[in-house]
């Protein structure tokens, strides 16, 4: 034992990091949670009953032709293309009235700066009586300023998604003064309850999904999603 | 789609301008971008009804009062006793052929036909067809011109029941498949309907006589027919999407119109059949529905009606009759989104969503083990599940992206290792990598299971104790023994020789199911409970990095504070880490050596040692000046 190491900087613990993507998935799915839905996950090998046709996604949808979607199993199942599949299961297996929290990865034929054939999703949904578009709005509200902050400007825009209707995407206000979509959401397609023999008369519901990527690219200044994939550890202790 | 401002803006009286268009396209869902004046419009595919001009006047018509409708030829016309065959009335339940003979030469556009390719930039090919590209534009129906002379006999529309080699009038050669919808001349196919026509049997320059086919197709018989041939087809695109069913004798008498407009006609006739007819959609009119799906008092009953009935829709007593052009309406959800997209979905008033709150457990299995590893000096990778190893398990992707990576992933050490090896390229010394992921394999059936998997190799770490010391099997049982679980049968001995890197340190990886975890986290507490921000992320430079190592010599302790402080004050803009990786005190002597390593990076080149050297000599000097330090080994004139 020498005296001078006395005089030694003193050593911190030498932490890791964790990924950007597991973060931003978990700060999300903490917010939502935190809320009153439930978190629970499912597989990524989907039945295209689960995937498409329970969710309004018709066989003639262009989703479902084989440049959107990746097939396995001699084309009887798919890589799950959203995290919807599991509202599905929720929708079939558990009691009403209902609020479940998803998220984990998802497949998708894209590739490019912005795209990639993997990426990740949460998704929230809540089935009860009298839920309705105002209640989406409210809690889509909430969820962008806890992750935003309560400053950030938000616009609703109506969209397309078979699963929901009326359909919105959500917008926010960049500090470059650009509006960049961030969620889409809606009120659950009445055909979807009925499909999970909800009686859609009776019960109502709301759905959300977000792209984590696009969140974490907007958060954390990334440009290129690719940048997430590569495991550079010069990009990886950023996040320490 | 793009639909230019001058040509929209002449239908409605009060002339909006482009931002208020603009601002009323986006409230109503259509996404676009505005160059110059011509709006880029995205539509959801739900909205094949504004795929035209006249659609998208219909749409806007709530907000801005429209003018005058569009031309057409209203005279009667004579019936065209055309030998038309159909073997596919369930995929084309209604087709009209209008038989169109001119009399002289066109030699200018009409201003309004002239307009719609100069502002649009489109080039014009022959009259007809030219006739046939506006009118799709004007209208949203497409329609087909065939020379008369080419199919005289007639023509027929079947599945085909065989393959054709086929050569479409913009002359992509293609084979055409079995079951592809088909009109056929003479047993010959001559088009691939709802997509686009043969070379043979189009209309030239020269045609004087032609036969122009407008049909309704259903969406599904078309769909994905342009993608798999890779054919650009405007009609395609809106067949797919849905016209409307009854635009066909419209479609036909304002191409009589066009034609009118620009040459004497010598002979017109027409063909027209329904061989299924198409049922209206007819839906409650319910204003309290409307309000609990939005969940405001959002309409009253003559609201309600009033905005129905000004996007098309006709209120008779209870009921309400869907228009025919738009077929994605098909319950009351549908008409919510309507009078949302109206009101404007910002305008809807927000309610709290008020849920019961349940006792979750606080954190995750996942969680519990990616705080410990953190903690530990580990980082978090995540890998693509693709990959290009098949075994045993392996499932296949029928339909794969890259042809490389055609299986999915049946472990995890195969992506850890390529992280390892990425980063030892990248001049990375100390890898300590981990990844939970499910992975998914086939035996009788598919089935998963989740996997935390290690990788790691190199230096223990960067301070003065750790960074001489290189990573083993010892260092991952340490840890794991912090929460009594033993990983010693999980980790594995990589032979280096398999590897395509140059650094020969020991690899170790290690794989285990996360269930079997379970017990050894039940009581885990997160150390680090901090709550993390948003990191913003800077550029990371592809250029090599540059390492120095110095060490001082010196008899003070207290020079070890001082040095250390002159170094974390060190600024450069090409210093990318400083540490202090080594310390030696020889007690007979009393001299003290401390060593630093400087890691420099450009962003813009690789760095030479002579830049890196004036980097360095102010630091240096710095150091240098203090009381009884020296660099062993170097020149220590500075001072």
């Amino acid at each position: 034992m020498t005296i001078s190491k006395d005089f030694l900087p003193k050593k911190s613990k030498s932490l890791g990091a964790q990924h950007p993507i597991s973060f931003m998935m978990e700060k999300i799915i903490s917010i939502i949670s935190a809320k009153g839905f439930e978190f629970i996950e499912g597989p990524e090998i989907e039945t295209e009953e689960f995937n498409f046709d329970k969710l309004n996604i018709k066989e003639s949808h262009p989703a479902r032709q084989m440049h959107d979607t990746f097939y396995v199993n001699q084309k009887s199942q798919v890589l799950r293309t959203h995290t919807s599949p599991v509202q599905i299961r929720a929708m079939l297996e558990k009691p009403l009235p209902l609020a479940i929290v998803s998220g984990g990865k998802v497949f998708r034929k894209d590739d490019d700066a912005t795209h990639l054939p993997m990426f990740h999703q949460v998704e929230g949904m809540c089935v009860g009586q009298n839920i309705t578009f105002a209640h989406l709005k409210g809690l889509i509200f909430e969820i962008i300023s806890e992750i935003f902050g309560d400053n950030v400007k938000v616009r609703f825009r109506p969209s397309y998604f078979p699963f929901t209707e009326p359909s919105a995407e959500v917008d926010i206000l960049s500090d470059e003064g650009k509006w960049l979509e961030i969620l889409g959401c809606g009120v659950i397609n009445p055909v979807v309850l009925d499909n999970c023999n909800i009686d859609s008369s009776k019960f109502s519901g709301l759905a959300f999904g977000l792209g984590i990527e696009r969140i974490a690219m907007l958060k954390n200044n990334v440009n290129d999603i690719r940048d997430f994939y590569k495991a550079n550890l010069d990009f990886l202790e950023q996040f320490k | 789609m793009e639909i230019h401002y001058d040509h929209l803006v002449k239908f409605f009286r009060s002339k909006p301008k482009l931002n208020e268009i603009s601002d009323s396209l986006l409230q109503l869902g259509h996404e676009h971008e505005l160059i110059n004046k011509t709006f880029d419009i995205e539509f959801t595919p739900n909205r094949g009804d504004c795929l035209s001009l006249n659609g998208l006047v219909r749409d806007l018509g709530v907000f801005f009062e429209t003018a005058d409708e569009i031309p057409i030829y209203k005279e009667e016309i004579p019936k065209f006793a055309f030998n038309f065959t159909n073997l596919a009335p369930e995929a084309c339940p209604k087709i009209s052929f209008l038989l169109v003979e001119i009399d002289g030469d066109v030699s200018n556009y009409k201003d309004y036909l002239e307009s719609y390719f100069s502002d649009l930039g489109i080039n014009k090919n022959n009259f007809f067809t030219d006739i046939s590209n506006y009118v799709a534009y004007e209208l949203g129906q497409p329609t087909h011109c065939y020379d008369f002379d080419t199919i005289s006999n007639g023509l027929k529309l079947e599945f085909s029941g065989k393959s054709y080699e086929f050569e479409t009038l913009l002359d992509q050669k293609i084979s055409l498949e079995k079951g592809d919808l088909i009109f056929t001349a003479n047993d010959i196919p001559v088009d691939l309907a709802g997509v686009m026509g043969d070379k043979k049997t189009s209309c030239k320059d020269s045609t004087k006589k032609v036969i122009i086919e407008a049909a309704f197709f259903e969406p599904e018989i078309i769909l994905g027919k342009s993608l798999k041939y890779d054919l650009n087809s405007d009609a395609a695109y809106k067949f797919e999407r849905g016209i409307d069913p009854n635009l066909q004798e419209v479609a036909i008498r304002r191409f009589i119109s066009i034609i009118g407009d620009h040459v004497k006609i010598k002979k017109l006739e027409l063909f027209a059949k329904e061989y299924r007819e198409l049922e209206e959609t007819k839906l409650n009119f319910n204003p309290q529905k409307i309000n609990h799906i939005l969940g405001d008092n959002i309409v009253t009953e003559e609201s309600y009606k009033n905005y129905l009935e000004k996007l098309g829709f006709i209120v008779k007593d209870d009921e309400i009759i869907v228009p025919s052009y738009r077929s994605d309406i098909v319950h009351e959800n549908d008409l919510a989104e309507e009078i949302a997209r109206i009101i404007g979905y910002n305008n809807i008033a927000i309610q709290p969503l008020l849920l019961t709150k349940h006792n979750y457990p606080d954190l995750t299995l996942d969680q519990k083990i990616k705080s410990f590893l953190i903690n530990n000096g580990f980082f978090e990778v995540i890998n693509s599940q693709f990959s290009g190893q098949n075994y045993e398990e392996s499932i296949a992707i029928d339909n794969p992206l890259d042809t490389k990576k055609t299986f999915l992933r049946s472990n995890l050490e195969e992506s850890l290792l390529e992280n390892l090896i990425f980063n030892e390229r990248r001049q990375k010394d100390s890898i300590k990598f981990f990844e939970i992921s499910d992975i998914y394999k086939k035996d009788s059936q598919i089935s998963y299971e989740r996997f935390l998997g290690i990788v790691i190799s190199g230096r223990k770490g960067k301070n003065y104790d750790d960074f001489a010391q290189i990573v083993n099997q010892n260092f991952l049982m340490d840890i794991f023994a912090q929460i009594n679980f033993d990983i010693a049968p999980f980790i594995k001995l990589i032979d280096r020789n398999n590897l395509d890197s140059k650094l020969k340190t020991p690899v170790f990886v290690a794989e285990i199911r996360t269930s079997e975890l379970k017990s050894a986290f039940a009581n885990y507490q997160i150390e680090n409970s901090k709550v993390k921000s948003f990191v913003k992320t800077k550029p990371i430079s592809n250029f090599p990095s540059i390492i120095r190592d110095f060490s001082f010599a010196f008899s003070k302790a207290d020079n070890i504070s001082i040095i250390s402080d002159v170094v974390s004050n060190f600024k450069s803009p090409i210093l990318k880490e400083s540490f202090m990786f080594d310390f030696y005190e020889n007690t007979q002597d009393g001299i003290i050596k401390i060593a630093f390593r400087f890691v420099f990076q450009s962003f813009k080149k690789t760095l030479t040692d002579q830049e890196i050297e004036i980097e360095l000599e102010g630091l240096l000097g710095d150091i240098l000046k203090l009381e009884g330090v020296s660099i062993p080994g170097y020149s220590n004139d500075v001072k």
